[in-house]
């Protein structure tokens, strides 16, 4: 439905050149949902703005559909208001001197979506029962709750049925609570209408719990596309292990098994560990390890039998509720660890951590 | 988040292969019309360039450097630069001193009774400067001035203690008649400031007087400065009100040193067009400067974008026990800049001719010359041509300053740098060398298409007005475009709107109240304008303004006030009827949230 | 249609034979008639201070008097120089004239016609003995020597010495123009930005002499004042005397009886300026606009135009404004100069063109102001 091809996008400032995404491909398949996931500056907005027409590339190829929209070499340039997308800003973007209603029917009436008159109604109507505002319609947008507002920006986006829908960052600027129902009712909803759509968010959460597929975005880079599973469970970068949930980080190098371990440990500031490598890791490389918090496993008595097993002092302790959050320090290295919230533990506790060996990523260097 | 990058990263041009892009994408409309009101100033600027080149007219003569000798030979050269710095600075300092507590008070204050304080505002802009000047001299005068007899009489003076005929005079008269300039100039950004910084500054537990002068004021810097320099530019190119309080002798300065070269001395049809041409150029010298610093400020802006966002409530700053000191303000100001004129205008048309209020005076009071009110009007013409003059140069103004602004704010064009500063141009320029220009554009226009229908058509004079008021406007069309958040207009784009639907449908709309205001404003100040008419109207094209200033030219200065006094009071009831019709001006509140968000 | 009849009947019951004779007959006035007729339009300028009510007035009477009914367009904005100017530089541009006849001074009067905008009236010795056989009987007045045939007068502003009662009594006054640059009168008196005036007081001092005395005024440093500011600011007392024209005296006492404005003669010598009609060479409407060159110089304008202008026509000398001029100079004992009454005159004039003259106008405007 959407492919991207190598996109690049710069910016002119007095500094010079400033490169905001720096060739990206991707493609969205018939009524799936992908999120650009990264942090702020990392060029997912740009691109999400690319693929809308707001902005020109400077170079690459997009298609929607089949058909081309940007062609750098051919100079084929859709203007926006022909490329038939539907899209939701961060800010909603609701016109404030127009009613729901007018807001909505707006790509009907003046936009490049005409409709006959008494269609209009009926379309607009049945886009705001889409979002649950059907009630509302008469009312000036300025009037509507900031949840109110997302949902007629989201009907107006719908009203003339896209092939694609593009988000950007729609649920920022909601509160906590909020978000999370909106979360849920949107994801219902693209379901329902099996629309492709191109998701923009630096909220690790959101992009999980919405997503078919995530693509990590840092620095006008895409570093890892794959399933919500594939980019939590198995991070290919440390940036993307980092920026998708929590994670501990220790380099060092591989070394041959030791102690009847027919597999190679790596040597790290904790000590020997072992780990599953990859056949690409050869022996003597640098690498980096990467395990999340919840997989480390805390004791509170000696387990000397176990591998990956090392001590520690639990240096602080902050208690979340559903589960305890702790940092440890086992030599110069200081882990993130987190445990049951109803385990007796104190501050200053001395422990045993142990980190399972297929929890542990080991990742090249970087 | 990226989004705040991206318009401030946009902000130093582009490409040029990506500038024929954004043409062929949809703002060609736009970038027509801005370039093709630039190219008319930059003509007429040129002809006024070469205007200053020539000892006659200058499609008759050679180039010469002759007017600059003359002027920079000049003996009172420095005198007259020194002179016209210190009546700029004067001007600004006074404007200043009532404009900017004004614009916070009426702006951000629960101070009651804005609505008619800002309309008061507004219409002493159609009041006569030389009124203005004539009630001053009749309070200040040494020998007459009712406030320095008091004055006298109290202290037993032998001297009076003011003299109106100095370059104070003329600063502190220009300064009440700039003031409301500055206020509207501001008025925009002081209502757009987030109150939620200030209430920041509150919860910190700064004071009220700590958060005007540490939060308010530095966020408002830019646009002060902006207000700085537009005064400062308008108060050197005045000239009524030196004219008439010692301007053309001891107390020169550069626009009635313009006055006496254009000023053909009567018996003589030699006009000095190069001489005022140097000296318009000199008053465009220090405001071209000015204008640099200006946009140096304008660079910083986003520094101060605290403009819209969501969660935008504008909240009035409860003034408490020192709400009667500020009305006391307001009203001082309005006393000194409305009712004064006002009351010597009154007092002026019911009288056969001026005298000091007296007794003897108070006997002659009549109300003749309101009776004859539709002879001093001119008849059907005037009316009709006066109608056209005003609402043609508003609507002109309006659309060329929305497409410029649309260029220098909504577009990344490498060239909306140069717009803007040309747009600016104008300012620089005294109106009357624009109406030199134009009559001379005039006459080659009549030469060369003799079917075009300009020379000595009301069109002349409204070309003349919208250049003269294209600067003024697009600084508040710049400033409300500005304020729309560019997804309001993505949105529509997106919607499958084509650039000039989304202009007329949604940013228009938008920016509704900005444009009523800019076009009420300038509708006054057309209205009002007469120098330029003056040098353009043939027998056809008769407009209001220059039927009064023929009044007061012959000495009929009665029927002159009575015609004033009828003029203001319908533009005052047609300002409230604007109000009405378009949500209340004056009321912070009609400020739309222009963020999309709640 | 009707009203045409109207008007031609009423002209014809006004001014009975003439009338007819005119409108009937196939003299060339007749035929200057008739094909201002069939032009059907006039666009003129007319002294501001007529005004709009005036105008109106002066252009009716003039259908009237010769039974025409077209549209007039007149312009009432002053500026006459500036016009002046204007035309000089829509005639150099071989553009067609704004106006078709216009008014001003002979001075500027010359420029135009040296420019070669200015028509001159052929027969005008014949035509003026038709249509205006008063002004006929004064025509080296009428149509003066240096513009004659080209310009032709229908008033003459009378420079004279104007003062508020209440501030200063009649015999402080000073007598002459000389008297003026005596040092009690500094800060009682304006001067206007202009020279116009001073320059003729060549016509009755010696050049450097005159210099001398002009330096004696700016020396006080006077206010530089427009005449109707000044004019305002002495009633109110702020100035006590200044130089200006007769107009504003008769227009505010014609207001208001009581007015504190009274004028008094400078004995050495009383400027006067001739206010003549041109018609514009190219002019859409040439006829009509001789017709009403001409026409503006008789009695029946004059009538109109001392009702609201408050303008003497000194050539005519009948008008009630005029009359009362004339005796307040008789009895003053003093006699009214202008540049245009002779060839002598005229001759200073033209010198002043020269660049000697220039210079010396250049330093009599130095002398004005600065005293210098």
């Amino acid at each position: 439905m959407l492919r991207v091809k190598n996109l690049r996008k710069s910016y002119f400032m007095s500094e010079g050149a400033v490169p905001a995404v720096q060739g990206i491909s991707f493609d969205i398949d018939e009524g799936v949902f992908l999120t650009l996931l990264g942090p702020s500056g990392c060029g997912k907005t740009t691109t999400l703005r690319c693929v809308a027409g707001l902005e020109t590339p400077d170079s690459g190829e997009i298609y929607i559909g089949n058909e081309p929209v940007f062609l750098d070499g051919k100079g084929i340039l859709v203007p926006p208001f022909r490329r038939g997308v539907g899209m939701v800003f961060q800010s909603y973007a609701i016109w404030p001197h127009m009613t729901v209603f007018e807001n909505v029917a707006f790509p009907l009436v003046h936009g490049g979506f005409k409709a006959p008159k008494a269609q209009v109604k009926e379309r607009v109507r049945k886009a705001l029962e889409l979002v649950g505002l059907a009630a509302q319609e008469n009312r000036p947008a300025p009037f509507l709750s900031g949840g109110q507002q997302q949902r007629v920006s989201l009907a107006r986006a719908l009203v003339y049925e896209p092939k694609l829908l593009l988000l950007d960052e729609p649920l920022s600027n909601l509160d906590a609570k909020l978000r999370e129902e909106m979360r849920l009712e949107l994801r219902e909803l693209v379901k329902r209408l099996k629309i492709s759509t191109l998701y923009v968010t630096h909220d690790q959460e959101e992009a999980l719990v919405l997503s078919d597929q995530i693509a990590v975005m840092s620095e006008g880079h895409i570093l890892q596309k794959g399933s919500p599973r594939e980019i939590y469970l198995d991070p290919r970068h440390p940036f993307v292990a980092n920026f998708v949930g929590n994670a501990n980080f220790i380099e060092g190098f591989v070394e041959p098994g030791k102690n009847g371990h027919p597999d190679f440990v790596v040597g790290t500031a904790l000590g020997q560990m072992s780990c599953r490598l990859s056949s690409e890791i050869a022996k003597g490389e640098r690498v980096s390890l990467v395990f999340r918090p919840e997989d480390v496993v805390i004791h509170t008595t000696a387990q000397s039998s176990r591998v990956n097993t090392f001590p520690g002092i639990i240096e602080r302790l902050i208690f979340l509720g559903n589960r305890i959050y702790c940092e440890i320090r086992s030599g110069a290295f200081l882990l993130h660890g987190e445990t049951n919230a109803r385990t007796e533990i104190q501050q200053g506790a001395n422990v045993f951590v142990e980190i399972p060996a297929d929890y542990v990523r080991v990742l090249r260097a970087q | 988040m990226e989004k705040v990058a991206d318009v401030s990263l946009s902000s130093s041009g582009v490409q040029a292969a990506k500038s024929l892009r954004e043409i062929i994408s949809g703002n060609s409309i736009a970038v027509f019309f801005a370039w093709a009101a630039c190219a008319v100033i930059l003509l007429l600027t040129t002809l006024i360039l070469w205007m200053s080149f020539s000892r006659g007219l200058p499609f008759e003569s050679g180039f010469s450097p002759d007017n600059y000798a003359e002027v920079f030979g000049s003996e009172h050269f420095w005198t007259v630069v020194l002179n016209t710095v210190g009546v700029g600075l004067g001007t600004v300092a006074i404007s200043i001193f009532f404009g900017v507590p004004l614009a916070w008070l009426l702006n951000r204050t629960d101070i009651p009774m804005r609505s008619l304080f800002i309309t008061m505002l507004a219409v002493t802009v159609i009041m006569p400067g030389l009124v203005k000047a004539m009630g001053w001299i009749m309070l200040l005068s040494p020998q007459v001035g009712l406030l320095n007899r008091l004055v006298m009489g109290i202290f037993r003076l032998r001297e009076a203690p003011f003299d109106i005929n100095s370059l104070w005079g003329i600063s502190f008269i220009q300064g009440l008649m700039l003031t409301p300039s500055m206020f509207f100039l501001i008025s925009g950004p002081m209502r757009s400031l987030d109150s939620a910084l200030e209430e920041a500054a509150e919860v910190v537990g700064a004071n009220r007087l700590k958060i005007i002068v540490w939060i308010t004021s530095p966020m408002l810097w830019p646009a002060i400065l902006g207000g700085i320099i537009y005064i400062f530019m308008t108060a050197i190119a005045m000239f009524e009100v030196a004219g008439l309080l010692g301007g053309l002798s001891e107390n020169r300065i550069l626009a009635t040193e313009i006055f006496l070269a254009v000023q053909p001395f009567e018996g003589s049809s030699e006009i000095k067009y190069g001489v005022a041409g140097v000296y318009g150029l000199l008053i465009m010298a220090p405001s071209l400067f000015a204008l640099f610093f200006y946009f140096q400020s304008l660079k910083q802006a986003h520094r101060y974008a605290v403009i819209t966002g969501k969660g935008y409530k504008p909240k009035d700053f409860p003034l408490g026990s020192l709400r009667y000191p500020a009305i006391l303000f307001v009203l001082f100001y309005l006393a000194l800049a409305v009712f004064l004129p006002f009351a010597v205008l009154l007092w002026a048309s019911l009288l056969p001719s001026l005298r000091m209020p007296s007794v003897e005076a108070l006997s002659l009071v009549s109300f003749k010359w309101y009776s004859e009110i539709h002879y001093l009007l001119g008849g059907f013409d005037v009316m009709r041509n006066t109608l056209l003059l005003v609402v043609g140069s508003s609507a002109l103004v309006l659309f060329f300053s929305f497409m410029i602004s649309w260029v220098v704010v909504r577009t990344k064009l490498r060239t909306r740098r140069l717009v803007d500063t040309i747009s600016m141009l104008p300012h620089a320029i005294p109106g009357i060398g624009f109406a030199f220009a134009l009559l001379i554009a005039g006459i080659m226009t009549a030469k060369w298409f003799p079917w075009v229908p300009f020379y000595n058509t009301v069109w002349i004079i409204i070309a003349g007005n919208v250049l003269n008021r294209l600067s003024y406007a697009t600084r508040i069309t710049n400033a409300a475009l500005i304020q729309v958040q560019q997804e309001l207009e993505d949105a529509a784009l997106i919607c499958g709107a084509r650039k000039w639907v989304s202009m007329l449908r949604v940013m228009m709309p938008l920016i509704r109240p900005s444009l009523v205001f800019a076009g009420l404003w300038t509708a006054l100040l057309v209205f009002r304008e007469v120098s330029m008419a003056l040098l353009l109207i043939g027998p056809k094209n008769k407009v209001l303004a220059t039927q009064l200033w023929i009044l007061w030219r012959q000495g009929d200065l009665s029927q002159a006030s009575a015609l004033s006094i009828v003029l203001i009071l319908i533009t005052g009831l047609l300002i409230l009827v604007v109000q009405r019709a378009t949500g209340k001006i004056g009321e912070p509140r009609s400020l739309p949230q222009l963020g999309g968000g709640g | 249609m009707k009203a045409k009849i109207l008007a031609v009947l009423f002209a014809v019951a006004a001014f009975g034979n003439t009338a007819v004779a005119l409108a009937q007959g196939d003299g060339p006035l007749a035929r200057l008639i008739e094909a201002a007729r069939r032009e059907d339009q006039l666009d003129l300028t007319i002294t501001s201070s007529q005004g709009e009510k005036g105008g109106k007035e002066l252009t009716d009477a003039f259908k009237k008097r010769f039974g025409l009914n077209f549209t007039v367009n007149a312009d009432l904005s002053g500026q006459e120089s500036q016009k002046f100017n204007q035309a000089v530089a829509e005639t150099k541009s071989g553009i067609p004239p704004t106006f078709d006849v216009m008014q001003g001074e002979p001075p500027v009067v010359l420029d135009l016609i040296q420019a070669g905008g200015i028509e001159r009236i052929e027969n005008w010795e014949a035509l003026l003995q038709t249509v205006s056989p008063e002004a006929y009987k004064v025509k080296e007045k009428a149509s003066p020597v240096g513009v004659a045939g080209y310009g032709f007068v229908w008033a003459n502003r009378v420079t004279v010495l104007m003062y508020n009662p209440k501030a200063i009594p009649q015999q402080e006054l000073p007598k002459t123009w000389k008297d003026l640059g005596n040092p009690k009168y500094r800060g009682a008196f304006t001067i206007p930005p202009w020279t116009t005036i001073t320059l003729m007081g060549l016509l009755n001092y010696d050049k450097d002499e005159w210099l001398e005395v002009v330096r004696s005024w700016g020396k006080l440093k006077p206010q530089v004042l427009h005449y109707a500011a000044a004019v305002e600011r002495m009633m109110i007392g702020d100035l006590k005397f200044l130089e200006t024209n007769t107009h504003y005296y008769f227009n505010h006492k014609a207001k208001d009886p009581s007015a504190p404005i009274e004028m008094s003669f400078f004995s050495d010598f009383t400027p006067t300026r001739e206010v003549a009609y041109v018609v514009r060479k190219g002019a859409k409407h040439p006829n009509a606009a001789k017709l009403f060159a001409l026409w503006a110089t008789t009695e029946e304008a004059n009538r109109i135009f001392e009702k609201y202008s408050v303008i003497e026509n000194l050539s005519l000398g009948t008008g009630p404004v005029t009359r009362k001029t004339l005796e307040k100079l008789r009895q003053a004992n003093v006699k009214p100069v202008s540049w245009f009454d002779n060839q002598q005159s005229l001759e200073k004039f033209l010198w002043l063109g020269t660049e000697e003259g220039r210079k010396y106008s250049q330093a009599i405007a130095r002398a004005q102001r600065e005293g210098k």
